[in-house]
């Protein structure tokens, strides 16, 4: 029994020293978000000598006027759309895939993944193109319009597996009862993928968050600068970078990252253990 | 049938909030539309920089629109590395901003493609202004004879040397007017007076800068009477440039002047703020004259001093580099952005506002109403300036493929450093690579 615990405790004890190393990067990244500037590179302790929150008040007044407050709410209601977006089209196209009878159904699914496996840079310039004909560009058309448009082939991937697990009989039940295509759908697969919605939820929400590329491109008018581009403008090879004001509106930024994935935590296992053990 | 309604409702509802949503997008961009349709023309310029230099920047543009109430100037402002990538999607989308922040290692390749405006009608009907501009300045921005971009800032590219270290360690201070030997000498003793003092070992002479390609290489190419390119987009320089050049260093490393390879190799990716120069573990390191203010920043405690790259002999192999404005070809407005440039260079409003941001303003007049006005480093950095102007020539403008080879150079100089091909081998492989590149 005393071996078994000491043993247990050894492992502990590793696990505990890992997973500090891991997470060593951001404590220092928090830890000097409440350095000063000049300090910053100077003390390698994860103790401030001097803590300030000098670096908040400088960050958050954000750039030439726009207050990081502003860019944190652009964030957010991008996010929210590309949410929406994603789940409104993935969902309905994976139930075509699931369960209609369609022209073409194996053909169009094997389009589909394959648009998965091509590489997001092959289609940068093309799509810049498009949406600048369209005079869309500056706006946040390009990076929420596609989402309704069921671009993301891995979130309509997953849905079909999910849905493709849902007992054929329920559908067979609801269809005595006089249910069409479009009833199946909203009273009785809908209910029952609430796993494989949430996952998509999550993911879109942190992909989204955390998207920089796109952004950068499709934005250049600071009013709708998302979180990610207002956090590069603190770096700059050519000038003066602002170390403390970007570590501590970086902070701030996990901050919702965090808070979804806290909240969302326990379904997100749920959802991608149901999709994978049926699938 | 009534639930049938409801699910209409529903999914309808969630349409809806998708287009609710999508309507605030457009209002927004509807909004800035109204704004501009009372003036008559909306620009928009971009340039690289941080939120310091942005207030800099957007000072002069406040400027602008107060001096002409009826073009409207929409700042899109993007950090040094960002900045190309997004340029070169916008230049293929001929969506690119109407005046743009341009700089010698990217100015050929959007040129080669004619994606810039020759901008010589501009200057020919007085729209442009270039009086006051040396001609050494005035022909850096041209490409092929044409006129593509107008310098903002001037600068050139000097070594810097920690002061307060030489002092303590009781060596001699460089000179402004060195050369190699010089510069070998003055490392070799700093390095010897480190090791006198029990600092040897992870204190050093200078910086490994034997992987500079530009600029230092190529002052040391152009002090041999040859230029890095050929005006055609050659290599201009030969096995003997090269191999010189690497054995000086691979010397200066064997006696432990200069870091070791890995350490070298190191301090060339780290930040300005971590790397052994402002750490103050080596003496000299080769920087642009602008951004001594920025190592002074740094640096509270010491004292920096600027001298000019070491020469051959009486040859400085000196020249122009700098900042600059273009007008891509694309833009519905090159009027107006001819316009905003002329105001930039030339309006002494926009010099006091932006000063040396990018090195010595362009124009002579100006560089008189700004240096007043600067902080002691600045002086500095103006004298050493203008002090090298009048070495300078223009070096032609790097080819496509510029920064492949400069990659290239790098990597070359790095596997001499760690020993792993002879300097003979390198040198060959080098220029066997980079004809390939340039080749193509």
């Amino acid at each position: 029994m005393l071996q078994r615990n000491s043993v247990r405790l050894a492992k502990h004890a590793v696990l505990v020293v890992l997973g500090f190393v891991m997470l060593y990067p951001l404590l220092w990244m928090v830890s000097s978000s409440f350095n000063e500037d000049t300090e910053i590179f100077r003390n390698v302790s994860l103790f401030p000598n001097a803590p300030t929150l000098q670096n908040y008040v400088h960050g958050w007044a954000g750039l030439s006027g726009v207050t990081f407050g502003r860019f944190f709410l652009n964030s957010f209601f991008i996010v929210a759309l590309c949410v929406v977006g994603n789940l409104i089209a993935c969902s309905m196209a994976g139930y075509a895939f699931a369960r209609l009878d369609f022209a073409l159904r194996r053909v169009w699914f094997a389009v589909m993944m394959v648009t998965l496996m091509l590489p997001f840079h092959v289609t940068v310039i093309p799509q810049y193109i498009v949406f600048n004909h369209l005079e869309l560009v500056n706006t946040y058309w390009p990076l929420v319009l596609p989402k309704f448009l069921g671009v993301e082939g891995f979130f309509i991937f997953l849905m079909v597996q999910f849905m493709r697990n849902i007992p054929r009989e329920l559908d067979e039940a609801a269809l005595a009862d006089g249910c069409g295509p479009v009833r199946i759908y909203w009273y009785l697969i809908l209910p029952l993928s609430v796993p494989a919605i949430i996952t998509t939820t999550i993911f879109t929400f942190i992909w989204t968050w955390n998207d920089y590329f796109s952004q950068l491109l499709y934005i250049s008018n600071l009013h709708l600068y998302t979180v990610a581009l207002a956090l590069r403008q603190f770096v700059d090879t050519m000038g003066q970078t602002s170390w403390g004001a970007l570590f501590a509106m970086s902070t701030l930024s996990l901050v919702p990252l965090f808070a979804v994935f806290l909240f969302f935590q326990r379904y997100l296992i749920e959802g991608i253990v149901a999709g994978g053990l049926k699938g | 049938m009534l639930k049938k309604k409801a699910a209409v409702a529903s999914v309808s509802a969630l349409a809806m909030l998708g287009l609710v949503a999508g309507a605030q997008v457009a209002s927004a961009t509807a909004m800035r539309h109204g704004a501009a349709k009372k003036a008559t023309v909306t620009i928009r310029f971009t340039w690289w920089g941080d939120p310091v230099r942005n207030k800099v920047y957007n000072g002069v543009i406040q400027a602008f629109e107060k001096k002409y109430p009826n073009i409207i100037v929409n700042a899109e402002p993007t950090s040094w590395s960002d900045y190309w990538t997004k340029l070169s999607v916008q230049m293929a989308g001929g969506n690119a901003p109407d005046v743009i922040g341009m700089h010698q290692f990217y100015v050929t390749d959007y040129a080669k493609r004619g994606q810039l405006l020759d901008l010589t009608p501009y200057v020919k009907d007085g729209t442009i202004n270039l009086h006051d501009f040396p001609k050494a300045v005035q022909d850096s921005g041209k490409v092929n004879g044409k006129l593509v971009m107008i310098a903002q800032g001037v600068t050139m590219s000097g070594q810097v040397y920690n002061k307060t270290l030489f002092q303590q360690m009781g060596v001699p201070l460089p000179k402004l007017n060195w050369t190699w030997d010089d510069f070998i000498k003055e490392a070799t003793a700093l390095k010897q007076a480190f090791t006198a003092h029990g600092m040897g070992n992870d204190h050093w002479g200078a910086d490994d800068e034997s992987g500079a390609m530009q600029p230092v290489f190529n002052y040391f190419v152009r002090q041999r009477g040859k230029n890095l390119f050929t005006k055609d987009g050659k290599l201009g320089f030969t096995f003997s440039d090269l191999k010189a050049w690497f054995t000086m260093w691979d010397n200066l490393r064997k006696k432990g002047v200069i870091p070791d390879a890995a350490t070298a190799a190191q301090n060339s990716t780290a930040s300005r703020e971590q790397s052994l120069f402002v750490q103050g573990k080596v003496g000299i390191t080769a920087i642009p004259a602008n951004q001594i203010y920025l190592y002074q920043t740094d640096m509270p405690n010491q004292t920096l001093g600027l001298v000019g790259e070491p020469m051959l002999g009486n040859k400085s192999g000196a020249f122009v580099e700098g900042a600059y404005l273009a007008v891509p070809k694309s833009s519905k407005h090159p009027k107006e952005a001819a316009t905003f440039i002329n105001f930039f260079i030339n309006d002494p409003n926009a010099g006091k506002i932006f000063k040396i941001e990018q090195g010595m303003p362009g124009s002579v007049k100006i560089d008189k109403i700004v240096k007043p006005l600067l902080t002691p480093t600045q002086q500095q950095e103006v004298a050493f300036i203008d002090n090298r102007l009048k070495l300078a020539g223009v070096a032609p403008n790097p080819p496509k493929g510029y920064s492949e080879v400069a990659t290239l150079f790098t990597q070359t100089a790095q596997a001499i450093a760690f020993g792993q091909k002879s300097i003979d081998q390198a040198c060959n492989d080098f220029l066997k690579q980079a004809e390939q590149i340039l080749g193509k």
